[in-house]
């Protein structure tokens, strides 16, 4: 019990008896879990488990598609996210996120950053700047796009495009980052990047990551979630998770005996 | 339940039938042992070569197979934990080897035989590795680690069979016309059965660390 309270002493986002609802299909059920802060979060499990859809509520991404619905509580700075009266795009700005495939806007690299952030605040054009730089070495990128910040972002590479998704979802200064699949469409080399960049982004901030390459979570990862049929099997340090699971699910899915 | 993949599947089932297979050699070696100390068979040292032969190759071809498997598969959990295990076992079954090896060898000389048909804990020794290490492979088979349990706490009793066996050596010594090399050989081959029994006792935790992941090495309470 005492382990209990300071694990959620230590939580960005304490989810509790979180249900979630495609219409009539229940895609989660009765999930508990904390996400700690400045840790990375894994989530793997089966396609269709739940993991992307709990990576989604936690920003309210869901809001986007009627018929959705989530019940129960996330909560984020004592407050509950889930309640109707919450600013999605403030929520959003706080709680960043980067999708499985790199989604640049068909801008310069430099728009790319700066888009977001004029949302959220007016910059001088020397601070913004310096915010676009800060963002682009925060993602490990701007040696590589410094010399060209007025070409499109859609002439990175895919690797080069993820990571600047990654320094625009950052550059709006947010707390958690949520990562669906952030390297699934990637090369190996572009991939090990990615997930060096993760380690370091996770000094800064509290990220979630959905993947379904198992090797990654147990590289990247501080916690590991295994999830199946909207429900959480098992949540642990990942450690514990890789080398001696709990849950006679979980060794079956990790060592490759799945259905 | 199976692994998806049914190569892997493959794969490992093959490590456990070479472990097995190893254990077994190992085995006959020391029976080997038990039948020369209780029974005066002979030591043909032909064949107890051939055999330490294969028991090398197999410890050579499995550890290439467990990196193998390491560096295609990447096993996690209860995989992972065999095949680092069965690294360890296969260390300890081609030490043991190397231990029948070196009391098979010395076994040929008569006068060396005669003194130790004269040391009951010697020959009772051999009794108790004998059934630890058949245990042991039984255990490994059927990762059972009830029996592995039981089959490590046997060795207390070949560690006391040992102390005995040295002080009845000594004693002798001292009243014997005796060359003192054939005593100082019967301290050395006790010695060898006693680190066989060690290595069956490792094998024993190995397979405990498997089925459980609880890690018993360097522990002196041991609960089941």
């Amino acid at each position: 019990m005492n382990s209990e309270i300071q694990k959620a002493a230590n939580a960005v986002l304490s989810i509790r008896n979180l249900n979630f609802f495609y219409g009539s299909y229940q895609g989660l059920r009765n999930v508990n879990l904390d996400i700690a802060t400045n840790q990375v979060t894994a989530f793997i499990g089966p396609s269709g488990c739940g993991k992307s859809t709990l990576l989604r509520a936690m920003n309210r991404m869901y809001d986007l598609y009627p018929g959705q619905r989530a019940e129960g509580q996330i909560n984020f700075h004592d407050a509950n996210i889930l309640q109707p009266s919450v600013d999605v795009n403030m929520l959003r700005a706080k709680i960043g996120m980067v999708f499985q495939k790199p989604t640049p806007f068909p801008m310069t690299i430099y728009e790319n950053i700066a888009f977001g952030v004029r949302l959220y605040e007016s910059l001088s054009r020397l601070a913004m700047d310096e915010r676009v730089e800060w963002a682009l070495r925060k993602a490990a990128l701007w040696p590589e796009v410094s010399g060209k910040l007025q070409q499109s972002g859609l002439s990175l590479s895919g690797g080069q495009q993820q990571r600047l998704c990654i320094a625009r979802a950052i550059a709006v200064k947010p707390e958690v980052l949520l990562m669906d699949e952030p390297t699934s469409a990637l090369d190996p080399i572009s991939t090990a990047k990615v997930e060096e960049l993760v380690r370091e982004l996770s000094q800064d901030y509290s990220i979630a990551m959905v993947t379904h390459n198992m090797q990654q979570a147990a590289r990247v990862s501080n916690f590991t979630a295994y999830m199946y049929l909207g429900e959480l099997i098992e949540f642990g340090a990942t450690d514990d998770i890789f080398v001696k699971p709990k849950d006679q699910r979980t060794q079956d899915y990790i060592t490759g005996r799945f259905g | 339940m199976q692994h998806t993949s049914r190569q892997f599947e493959n794969e490992m089932e093959a490590l456990r039938q070479r472990v097995l297979d190893m254990g077994a050699l190992a085995g006959t070696q020391l029976t080997r042992i038990q039948d020369a100390l209780t029974q005066s068979t002979l030591v043909l040292t032909e064949e107890v070569m051939r055999t330490e032969q294969a028991i090398n190759t197999e410890h050579t071809e499995i550890y290439a197979l467990c990196t193998r498997i390491v560096a295609l598969r990447q096993p996690t959990a209860d995989d992972l934990r065999y095949v680092l295990a069965t690294i360890h076992i296969i260390s300890d079954i081609e030490r043991i080897g190397d231990e029948c090896k070196k009391v098979l060898t010395k076994l040929t000389d008569p006068a060396i035989a005669a003194m130790l048909a004269s040391v009951p804990e010697i020959t009772s020794m051999a009794a108790i590795t004998c059934n630890m290490m058949q245990r042991a492979i039984a255990a490994f088979a059927r990762q059972d680690a009830i029996n592995a349990l039981d089959t490590l706490r046997m060795d207390s009793r070949v560690d006391a069979d040992y102390a005995a066996a040295i002080a009845r050596v000594s004693k002798r010594l001292d009243h014997s016309k005796q060359v003192a090399g054939v005593f100082i050989e019967c301290a050395f081959i006790a010695r060898s059965i006693e680190r066989c029994g060690d290595h069956v006792k490792n094998v024993a935790e190995e397979i405990v660390a498997i089925v459980r992941g609880e890690d018993l090495r360097h522990r002196s309470n041991i609960t089941p």
